[in-house]
């Protein structure tokens, strides 16, 4: 059972890393709701294995650990299972994410303010590809263009946005 | 990254990928540690990306959503067809809230009770437990659970309510506290009044069956989306240390006094009939938001010193003790930025006899009202860490965290009843800096 202060402290430590715990599931798995699970899942163990944790060591290397052996023991999607079951290139894989990540976090709010400033149609093409999760097949019937075309934009569209970003960050005094 | 990978790449972030493309994937990310490295780099960005344009879009929604609806088509309709309308509405809403729901249920997590008996949930609950939860009953108890989309809930019982999808709970009775992380943006409490849209924060939210609603904010920001039946449709944003009470009768009133827990951000589990009964001041209701925190027995090293500072905490001097005496007196969390009002006045009302402690600002200017009322106990305390900024005040000791403030504090034996204090500074005082007191209270040990 978790003292009032190893609640508070879980809290605080879940909240800083939920975000990066939450994309690096998404990026492997690739079901919107089988990789919700996976996080939960990861929250649930974490917190009750949370006695266990060693405070003098960074806490969001063990969470990335307990999300890989989520996700390794809950493999429903079949179309990463190479990466997935491979358990060197799944691990060079999480550490690479844990070392990366901090590195480029500055990015996410340039991103937001670059994504802004895109044409509305730009936009739109992004929202049917994240938000309605269509792939490139889909979007070009909904758009009447083809595949290829939708995906060559796409490109564009994402460097545009790398552009936009790093012209941004120097300005925010953040690395570039 | 070549075309060939790059096309591998935007394969497996559609999820498209063939058996050919995955094994040549799979052999070029072996090929050299650097291919990896770059391929999760893309992969970060990828999910940013994905995040921020979600973000954007679900701003987009809820803004379109919250728009007030035109005038001209509500003195268009004519005055029957508004009656039937009303009608119909009228009886939409009690069906909502007198038959069962038929929510299918959000996927939960228990991760936390205590003496918790949820009605109509067989079998015994357990922490760990994962179950599908949609129109429920806490008849006893708390219970904290995990929500898809990292939003935490703890419920405090009485509670009826009804999780309507993964990000809308219907609260029609009861008292929460919720934490929201990044991801749960959106997270939305339906009540008879409004909306209440998180913001990525931790709030606190009682109901009262059909009556009353109150939110506080204790850390990042809410909207309050008011109900078609208040009078005011203005959207409010509250923010850290804020709190509203809501009502069709009363419309928008501020909450002053909010009890919450001691050692974590959440609405006090028990409704404590603790020394001090009210905590209000005399800025009225106006559009102030800020409220008073009581924490019972919440006075100790770590406490949190002011209710819109996210930083300082009470802790004893170096090398010496935290005063017993001082030690789970109820602690009450005053507002910083009332420093400079100077006719501000905070009224407490107090159940029984008690000894009332001030932490003033040592060195500092000691208003006349403390002079006469309280005396000095001769012990001080400290408050850190400031902004670095606040190392120039006189009070202030230089620590490599940042500065501590001492505070000196003054005792008051007070019956029960209304003790009102003054203000930090009175008057202007040429060259001194104006800084809240801090405020705790303890009753007297019964002979």
């Amino acid at each position: 059972m978790l003292t009032n202060e190893q609640q508070v402290q879980f809290t605080r430590l879940w909240t800083e890393s939920q975000p990066v715990v939450s994309q690096y599931v998404e990026s492997l798995v690739h079901d919107v709701w089988a990789a919700r699970d996976i996080v939960q899942n990861t929250s649930v163990a974490l917190l009750l294995k949370f006695e266990q944790y060693d405070p003098s060591r960074p806490f969001l290397p063990w969470a990335m650990g307990v999300a890989k052996f989520e996700i390794l023991s809950n493999r429903r999607d079949l179309a990463r299972s190479r990466i997935i079951c491979d358990p060197d290139l799944l691990e060079q894989y999480t550490a690479a994410w844990v070392e990366i990540s901090p590195q480029v976090g500055d990015e996410a709010l340039a991103l937001r303010h670059c994504l802004s400033r895109l044409e509305t149609r730009q936009q739109e093409l992004l929202r049917l590809r994240y938000v309605e999760n269509l792939k490139s097949e889909d979007i070009a019937t909904q758009m009447g263009r083809t595949a290829t075309n939708i995906r060559t934009t796409l490109h564009r569209v994402r460097l545009a946005l790398r552009r936009c970003i790093e012209g941004q960050l120097p300005q925010r005094g953040a690395i570039s | 990254m070549n075309e060939p990978e790059k096309t591998l790449l935007d394969h497996w972030m559609e999820g498209t990928l063939t058996d050919q493309e995955e094994l040549r994937l799979e052999q070029w990310l072996k090929e050299d540690p650097q291919n990896m490295r770059q391929f999760v780099t893309a992969n970060i960005r990828e999910q940013h990306l994905k995040e921020a344009v979600r973000s954007l879009y679900h701003a987009n929604e809820v803004h379109q959503k919250v728009e007030p609806k035109s005038s001209q088509s509500s003195v268009a309709l004519p005055r029957r067809a508004s009656l039937a309308l009303g009608i119909a509405l009228t009886l939409f809403v009690a069906l909502w809230f007198v038959l069962p729901s038929r929510s299918p249920g959000v996927q939960v997590n228990v991760i936390a009770m205590s003496d918790a008996k949820l009605a109509g949930v067989s079998g015994s609950l357990s922490v760990g437990q994962m179950m599908s939860l949609g129109s429920f009953r806490l008849e006893s108890g708390s219970m904290e659970l995990m929500l898809p989309r990292s939003v935490r809930v703890e419920f405090i019982a009485p509670v009826e309510a009804v999780f309507v999808d993964d990000t809308h709970l219907q609260l029609i009775e009861g008292r929460l506290s919720a934490d929201v992380g990044r991801g749960g943006e959106g997270f939305t409490v339906l009540t008879a009044a409004g909306r209440v849209v998180d913001q990525g924060t931790s709030f606190g939210l009682e109901v009262e069956r059909e009556g009353e609603a109150r939110v506080a904010v204790f850390s990042g920001s809410i909207e309050f989306h008011p109900a078609d039946t208040m009078s005011s449709r203005e959207v409010v944003t509250l923010t850290e240390g804020e709190a509203l009470k809501f009502s069709a009768r009363n419309g928008l009133r501020r909450w002053q006094q909010v009890a919450i827990e001691a050692d974590r951000l959440g609405l006090s589990r028990v409704a404590t009939q603790g020394v001090v009964r009210e905590v209000h001041d005399n800025l009225g209701e106006g559009d102030l938001r800020p409220f008073y925190a009581v924490l019972p027995q919440g006075m100790k090293p770590g406490a949190l010193a002011f209710n819109d500072k996210p930083n300082p905490v009470w802790e004893a001097e170096p090398g010496k003790p935290f005063p017993m005496w001082l030690e789970g007196a109820d602690l009450i969390r005053t507002y910083y930025n009332f420093r400079y009002i100077e006719d501000y006045e905070l009224t407490l009302v107090l159940n029984k006899p008690a000894d009332v402690y001030l932490l003033v600002v040592s060195q500092g200017h000691i208003p006349d009202w403390v002079q006469d009322r309280f005396e000095p106990t001769g012990e001080s305390i400290r408050a850190g860490t400031w902004h670095p900024t606040m190392g120039t005040h006189p009070a202030a000791t230089a620590t490599p965290n940042g500065p501590y403030l001492k505070f000196a504090i003054w005792k008051c034996e007070a019956e029960a009843g209304p003790l009102t204090l003054g203000a930090p500074l009175e008057y202007r005082v040429p060259g001194i800096q104006s800084l809240m007191y801090g405020l705790a209270v303890k009753a007297k040990s019964s002979p």
